[in-house]
């Protein structure tokens, strides 16, 4: 029997003190399997994010339990939850966050600053952004590409590393339908082919009806887990 | 995050945002620049002033000055012999512990005067009055560099004469007053100070016309034979013994001459002494010089010489002293709110470099940066601003202490003891002004550090 990507035990997470205290995320418990796309939906302000943060462990202000491939992450001091994010984690955003004075391959090949990798960063740039369906813009800066190829170089970086988790908060909020499908399809493709689990914070209904399971939330709280 | 990945972070800031760190940099340029200019300044006068104007690691204590005597004391005959320092004191102050060496010295009790120097200067000038000391051999040793050793030719033996023309024709017959016979002597050896040679070519050269001496001509000089005239100058004559001439041979120039004379072995002054004036003159120095093992045991040499009745001679090196330390100090006050500034200046550049940074910094975080690492790159880049700003900064004192020792060299007119150089730029100084620009840059970007350090990745993101 395989471990979960991650196992969720009423993880609650609260900001501010006193009378300003704000609940973000209440009681959710929720298991996240290796291979799956799980959607993570809700209205805005509704902890989608915050629970994203406590999955990439950078955060770790939360009362429960969360464990990821079986170790409790709570267990973690700064450096190690650094090292786990470099090597387990992907992270792909609405935004992209690309570096715009540097290449595209140079862009992908950031991860390689953090952690220690035994092959030529500018080679392992170029197979996945082979991967990606970008090959020969390597050279190209960001601001040359279309947002569906930036999505593309920002998933490539999230690869880099070969995490086994991909951590993506609105990866099509900023592209039209037809880049929206192709990034859909390129991260299903990685759960389904490589065995990643795929989490998708998203509000786009087409996204989450591409995924194989779908968590809704309301005011921190689990109400859903289709 | 491994050096290597460091430095190309760095790398890339640099020529990302290289103008505002420039920018940022020149403060630290500007202080570290003025540090070591007036510091090696500093260094350069107090080179000068202590090393051969003002030495400092010596001292000299004589008598303290006795009251007049009064016309009773002229009357009975007192206060006529030369005070000196009894030879128990010299053998108490010998012994102090921060006392290296002792040398005594030995005043001519007696007029005397001295006359030559065609072979240097063309033609032959003197005095009819000269002052003179007698020092001991050792302490002058390491200045002699001719043939010609500093010590009593009467030492070496000479054969028995009654005038002149009885010796050979370098030598002369010494013959004391009260002797009906003397000894063949070489001449006399002399030293002159480095200070006399000095006040010759600055003032009575330019005065008289006539041509200044290098040092490298004095020091080729020597071996040039003087005639000294004892027992009489234009004041009068000594209350005993003849008046006669020796003759004196120029074998050196030192420090430890008298300043305005000339300085014989002190074997000879004591010969003399005595047969001018008596035995009570040769048996007590006029004065003593005291080496001491570091220049902060001065003053407790001078304390133990008060116990004796003795005070230092000259209290100038101490003063220059204080005076060099208290104006160099100064200018490095000047130099440092100049840093202080720089400071500012790339505290208010890392700042801003950071809130711009926000997101990148919160996407490195996201891909496995530890606050370790950012803290890293941040002062790393201080560090790179500091080094670059702060070698500049040394580099460009150095250049403008050339640029003043030409103009110096050029324009200024000749003084005594004007130096090749008004600047001393020890390793110490370039890598001590270095680091002071690199700590300084560093300090300014800690408070960016701080803050670079606790950026929440999400929210620099731009996750809510």
């Amino acid at each position: 029997m395989s471990v979960p990507a991650y196992e969720l035990q009423a993880v609650s997470r609260t900001f501010g003190v006193g009378d300003a205290a704000r609940r973000a995320l209440d009681a959710v418990s929720l298991t996240i399997e290796a291979g799956e796309v799980t959607a993570i939906t809700g209205p805005s302000g509704s902890g989608k994010s915050t629970l994203l943060a406590i999955l990439g462990a950078l955060d770790a202000g939360y009362v429960g339990r969360v464990s990821l491939q079986g170790v409790d992450l709570a267990s973690l001091d700064e450096r190690a939850r650094a090292r786990l994010r470099a090597q387990k984690i992907g992270f792909v955003f609405q935004s992209f966050h690309l570096l715009a004075h540097l290449s595209v391959r140079d862009n992908v090949s950031v991860p390689a600053l953090f952690a220690r990798s035994a092959g030529d960063p500018a080679s392992r740039a170029e197979e996945v952004l082979a991967r990606v369906g970008l090959p020969g813009r390597s050279r190209d800066r960001p601001d040359a590409l279309s947002g569906g190829q930036r999505q593309r170089v920002a998933i490539a970086r999230a690869l880099f590393a070969s995490p086994e988790i991909l951590l993506c908060d609105e990866p099509t909020g900023n592209l039209d339908r037809a880049s929206s499908a192709e990034i859909v399809a390129l991260l299903v493709r990685e759960a389904r082919e490589r065995g990643r689990a795929v989490v998708v914070v998203t509000h786009d209904p087409e996204v989450s009806s591409r995924a194989d399971r779908e968590v809704s939330l309301r005011d921190g709280a689990l109400v859903e887990a289709a | 995050m491994t050096p290597g990945a460091l430095a190309l972070l760095v790398r890339r800031e640099l020529s990302r945002s290289g103008g505002a760190l420039a920018t940022a940099g020149f403060g630290i340029l500007a202080g570290t620049f003025a540090l070591a200019f007036f510091v090696a300044l500093g260094l350069g006068a107090r080179a000068v002033l202590l090393g051969d104007v003002f030495p400092l690691d010596r001292v000299e204590l004589e008598p303290e000055a006795r009251p007049e005597p009064g016309l009773l004391a002229l009357l009975t005959g007192r206060g006529k012999a030369p005070p000196g320092i009894a030879p128990e004191a010299v053998e108490r102050l010998s012994r102090h512990p921060g006392v290296a060496a002792a040398y005594p010295k030995l005043k001519f009790a007696f007029p005397s005067g001295a006359f030559g120097g065609k072979e240097i200067i063309g033609r032959d000038v003197g005095t009819h009055e000269m002052l003179a000391d007698g020092v001991a051999p050792a302490l002058v040793a390491p200045d002699i560099k001719g043939p010609t050793p500093f010590e009593d030719p009467l030492a070496r033996g000479g054969a028995a004469c009654s005038v002149d023309s009885d010796c050979a024709s370098s030598e002369y017959c010494e013959l004391p007053s009260d002797a009906a016979r003397g000894q063949c002597s070489a001449p006399v050896p002399v030293i002159v100070s480095p200070y006399l040679v000095e006040i010759f070519n600055k003032g009575i050269a330019p005065a008289h016309g006539l041509p200044q001496l290098g040092m490298t001509l004095v020091t080729r000089a020597q071996g040039v034979t003087f005639r000294l005239q004892l027992g009489v100058s234009m004041m009068g004559a000594a209350k005993r013994g003849k008046s006669r001439d020796v003759k004196a041979r120029l074998v050196g120039v030192s420090r430890s001459a008298l300043d305005l004379g000339a300085t014989l072995p002190l074997p000879v002054v004591e010969r003399w002494n005595r047969e001018y004036f008596g035995p009570e003159a040769a048996t007590r120095p006029s004065s003593l010089l005291l080496r001491t093992k570091t220049a902060a045991d001065v003053a407790s040499v001078v304390q133990a010489g008060a116990a004796e009745g003795l005070v230092a001679r000259d209290s100038r090196a101490r003063d220059v002293s204080v005076l060099v330390t208290s104006t160099i100090a100064l200018l490095s006050l000047v130099a440092g709110t100049m840093l202080v500034v720089g400071a500012t200046n790339i505290a208010h550049t890392f700042r801003m470099l950071v809130s711009e940074r926000r997101r990148e910094i919160g996407l490195y975080r996201a891909l496995g940066a530890t606050p370790g690492d950012i803290r890293a790159w941040v002062l790393a880049l201080a560090v790179a601003v500091g080094v670059a700003g702060g070698l500049a900064g040394v580099g460009l004192a150095r250049v403008a202490a050339w640029l003043v020792d030409l103009l110096a060299a050029t324009h200024l007119p000749d003084f005594p003891f004007k130096p090749a150089s008004f600047f001393l730029f020890p390793a110490w100084l370039v890598v001590g002004a270095a680091a002071f620009g690199v700590g300084f840059a560093v300090t300014g970007a800690l408070f960016a550090v701080r803050r670079a350090v606790k950026i929440d990745p999400m929210e620099a993101l731009g996750s809510g």
